[in-house]
C-alpha cells in the first residue's frame, strides 16, 4: 500500500513540476505549431488541387464551341464532379494506410482527408517529441545527484512508475490540445463532417494517441535510467527509435510466406521471406491497427503497445534498481 | 534489541578496476555521534554513500537499524541524509520541496514538519524561494533541514560545513550538537577539530582501508598534547621531559612556547598539565596561558 502512496505522491509532484517548468510549455507550443503547420500545408495543398481542377474545367468550357448551348445545371454538376478529390483520397488511403483492409479503409475514408493526413504525420513525429520530453526524467536527477533526496525515502520502482505516470499525464494534456485543434479545424472546413462524428472521432484519436505513446514513454524511461549524462540518454533513445522504425520497415518490405494478398495491393509486389517476421519485434508494426474499427484488431494492437511499454518500464526499473545513484 | 545502529562487515566497493573501499568493518552504536575521517580519496564519501543505499557494496554486509540499505524502501522514515554535492531541484520552491519530501517520508504533518525544519536551520524566510535561487550556504542549510525533518533515528551528514562561512558553519555545528542524543549521527568531514568536538567515536580511512576505529577518547589519547605560552622566564625543557607520561617536549617562539606531547592512555591530561605548571611556577616562569593541542589531527596525521 505504501508503494501506491509513494507512486501517487511522486506522480503529483512531478506533474506539477513538469507543468510549471518552461520546457513543458515550450514543447506544447512546438507541438501545436508543428500540428498547425501540417494542417496549413495539407489545407493549402487540398485547396490548390481543387482550384487547379476547377480552373482547368472552366478553361475547357470557355474554349468549347458549344458553350452557349450547354445546360448550366449540368455544367455545375460536372464541375463539382471534376473537382471532387474522393478518387485521389480513396487511392491514397488504400495505398498508404489501409492496404488490403476494406474495413479500415472504409473507416478512414469517413474521416476528413486533411484530418487523416495530419493525424498520421503527428503520430510519426510523436515518438521524437516524447523523447525530447522525457529523456532526462531520471538521468537529469542522477547527474545532479538530486535523486539522492528521493532514493533514501522511496522505492526505486515508485520513482520509475511515478515519473512515467507524470509524463503520461503531461502527454495526455498535450495530445488533448493538439487532437482537439485538428478535429476542430476539420469540423470548421469540412461541411460533411458533423459534430457528433467529430466528437467520437476526437475521443478515438485522443485515446489512440495515448495508447500509441505508452511504449515510447517506457522507452524514454529506460534510456533515461541507464546513463548519468542526459545527453547520452537522448542519443541512445534516438538510436533505439530509428532501430524500431528500421525493423518495421525491413519487415514490411517483404511478404510473410504463405499469406494471401489481394492482387491490387502493394503487398502483391513484395517477395516472400522469413525476414518479414522481424516486423513483430517492432512496436511500430502494431500502430496502424490502433485505429482499426475491429475491436479485436484494436485490442491486439493496444495490448502490443502496452506490452512493449511494460517491457521497457521493467527494464528501466531493473537498471535503476541495480545501478549506483 | 541490538545496541548497534549501523554495522559494516568486510565492506568493499570497486569502480571497475579501482578499489574505492577495501574490506572495511566498523559498528556505530545507537545514540552515538560517529565521525568518518580521512584524506581526499580515502573512501569516506563512498562508504557514506553505501550506508545511505546510494551505492551498492561490491562485497560485504551493511546494515542500518538491521536493514540492508539497498533493499527497496528499507530506509524510509528511518534515515535522514545530507548528501555531499547533491543539488536541490532548481525549479522547486523550498517549502514545496520540503513538504514533498515530508510526504515521501510518510510524515503525518509534512508541511508543519517542513516549516519546523526550516526554522531549525534559521531559514524560515526561504519558504517560497526557488531552490535554484539559494546561495551555497542557504542550500546547504535547506539540505540539512530535509535530513532532520521528522526526527529520523539515524542522521547522516556528509561534509556538513564544507564551503560555509564561519558563522554559518557554527550554526550548522550547533544544529548537530542539538541533534546529539536524539538520534544516531554519522558525520563525514575533513574538519578534524569539528569532529573532535562533536563526535563520540570515529573511523579513520586511508586509501580505501580502515586504519583505525575507536572512541574519540581512545583515538586522541595516544596523541595527547598541550601547549603553554610563557610571558617571562626560562623553560626547563629537560625537567619537563622526565615528568610521568611525557613523550616529547619542544620549545618554540624564542623560548615563549612550550609544546608537550604525552601518552594520554597512561596519564590523564589534568595530571600532566598540573605537574608541568607546578614545575614552571617553581622555576619562576610566568605563564600566560595553556591550550590543549589538536589531538585528533595529530593522531590522524600519524595514521594516514
Amino acid at each position: 500500500m505504501a508503494g501506491f502512496d509513494e507512486i501517487g505522491i511522486i506522480w503529483r509532484g512531478e506533474l506539477v513540476r513538469s507543468l510549471k517548468s518552461g520546457r513543458a510549455v515550450v514543447l506544447l507550443l512546438l507541438f501545436v505549431l508543428f500540428t498547425a503547420l501540417i494542417l496549413g500545408i495539407t489545407g493549402l495543398l487540398s485547396y490548390s488541387v481543387t482550384e487547379t481542377q476547377a480552373k482547368k474545367f472552366d478553361e475547357e468550357i470557355e474554349k468549347s464551341p458549344y458553350k452557349d448551348d450547354l445546360d448550366p445545371k449540368k455544367v455545375a454538376e460536372q464541375r463539382a464532379k471534376s473537382t471532387n478529390t474522393s478518387g485521389f483520397k480513396k487511392f491514397a488511403v488504400n495505398a498508404l494506410f489501409a492496404e488490403d483492409d476494406a474495413a479500415l479503409a472504409e473507416m478512414l475514408l469517413a474521416l476528413p482527408f486533411m484530418l487523416l493526413i495530419v493525424y498520421k504525420l503527428t503520430l510519426i513525429f510523436l515518438p521524437l517529441f516524447i523523447t525530447l520530453m522525457g529523456f532526462d526524467q531520471i538521468s537529469g536527477e542522477i547527474s545532479t545527484k538530486s535523486i539522492r533526496y528521493l532514493a533514501v525515502r522511496v522505492r526505486r520502482s515508485s520513482l520509475v512508475i511515478g515519473k512515467f505516470l507524470a509524463q503520461t499525464s503531461v502527454l495526455a494534456l498535450l495530445t488533448f490540445v493538439c487532437v482537439l485543434m485538428m478535429v476542430g479545424i476539420s469540423l470548421a472546413v469540412d461541411p460533411d463532417f458533423k459534430l457528433g462524428a467529430a466528437s467520437l472521432t476526437f475521443l478515438k484519436l485522443w485515446v489512440v494517441a495515448l495508447v500509441f505513446s505508452l511504449a515510447y514513454m517506457g522507452l524514454a524511461s529506460m534510456c533515461s535510467s541507464m546513463f548519468k549524462q542526459p545527453a547520452v540518454s537522448l542519443v541512445l533513445n534516438f538510436i533505439i527509435l530509428f532501430v524500431i522504425w528500421a525493423v518495421a520497415l525491413i519487415g514490411n518490405f517483404f511478404q510473410i510466406p504463405g499469406q494471401a494478398v489481394s492482387g491490387m495491393s502493394l503487398s502483391s509486389y513484395k517477395s516472400e521471406s522469413v525476414i518479414a517476421y522481424v516486423r513483430y519485434l517492432s512496436v511500430w508494426n502494431y500502430s496502424p491497427d490502433l485505429i482499426h474499427p475491429n475491436w479485436e484488431r484494436f485490442g491486439a494492437a493496444g495490448a502490443a503497445h502496452l506490452g512493449f511499454a511494460l517491457i521497457f518500464l521493467a527494464a528501466s526499473y531493473l537498471v535503476l534498481r541495480t545501478r549506483d545513484v | 534489541m541490538s545496541d548497534v545502529a549501523i554495522e559494516l562487515t568486510h565492506v568493499s566497493k570497486h569502480f571497475g578496476p579501482k578499489i574505492a573501499v577495501n574490506d572495511v568493518s566498523f559498528n556505530v552504536l545507537k545514540g552515538q555521534c560517529y565521525g568518518l575521517i580521512g584524506p581526499n580519496g580515502a573512501g569516506k564519501t563512498t562508504t557514506f554513500s553505501m550506508m545511505c543505499g546510494f551505492l551498492h557494496p561490491t562485497a560485504g554486509l551493511l546494515r542500518i537499524l538491521g536493514e540492508e540499505p539497498g533493499k527497496p524502501g528499507a530506509l524510509k522514515g528511518k534515515v535522514g541524509v545530507l548528501p555531499q554535492d547533491a543539488l536541490l531541484p532548481a525549479t522547486w520552491p523550498v517549502g514545496a520541496f520540503l513538504t514533498y519530501l515530508g510526504r515521501l517520508s510518510s510524515l503525518e504533518k509534512p508541511e508543519a514538519e517542513a516549516k519546523a525544519a526550516l526554522e531549525r536551520v534559521g531559514l524560515p524566510e526561504t519558504w517560497g524561494v526557488q531552490c535554484g535561487a539559494l546561495s551555497h550556504g542557504m542550500a546547504k542549510r535547506v539540505a540539512m533541514a530535509q535530513a532532520l525533518m521528522g526526527s529520523p533515528p539515524v542522521v547522516m551528514l556528509d561534509e556538513p560545513t564544507a564551503g560555509l562561512d564561519p558563522k554559518i558553519a557554527a550554526t550548522v555545528r550547533q544544529i548537530i550538537r542539538d541533534t546529539k542524543g536524539k538520534a544516531t549521527l554519522v558525520v563525514s568531514s575533513h574538519n578534524l577539530q569539528e569532529l573532535e568536538e562533536l563526535c563520540d567515536a570515529t573511523a579513520v580511512l586511508d586509501k580505501g582501508k580502515l586504519v583505525a576505529a575507536s572512541s574519540m577518547e581512545e583515538m586522541t589519547g595516544a596523541a595527547a598534547e598541550f601547549r603553554v605560552q610563557v610571558a617571562k622566564g626560562f623553560i626547563p625543557a629537560d625537567d619537563v621531559k622526565v615528568l610521568d607520561g611525557v613523550v616529547e617536549v619542544s620549545v618554540q617562539n624564542d623560548g615563549k612556547l612550550l609544546s608537550v606531547r604525552f601518552d594520554g592512555a597512561k596519564v590523564a591530561p589534568e595530571v600532566v598539565i598540573t605537574a608541568t605548571l607546578k614545575l614552571l611556577v617553581s622555576r619562576d616562569v610566568l605563564v600566560l596561558g595553556v591550550s590543549r593541542g589538536k589531538r585528533l589531527e595529530e593522531r590522524v596525521l600519524q595514521l594516514t
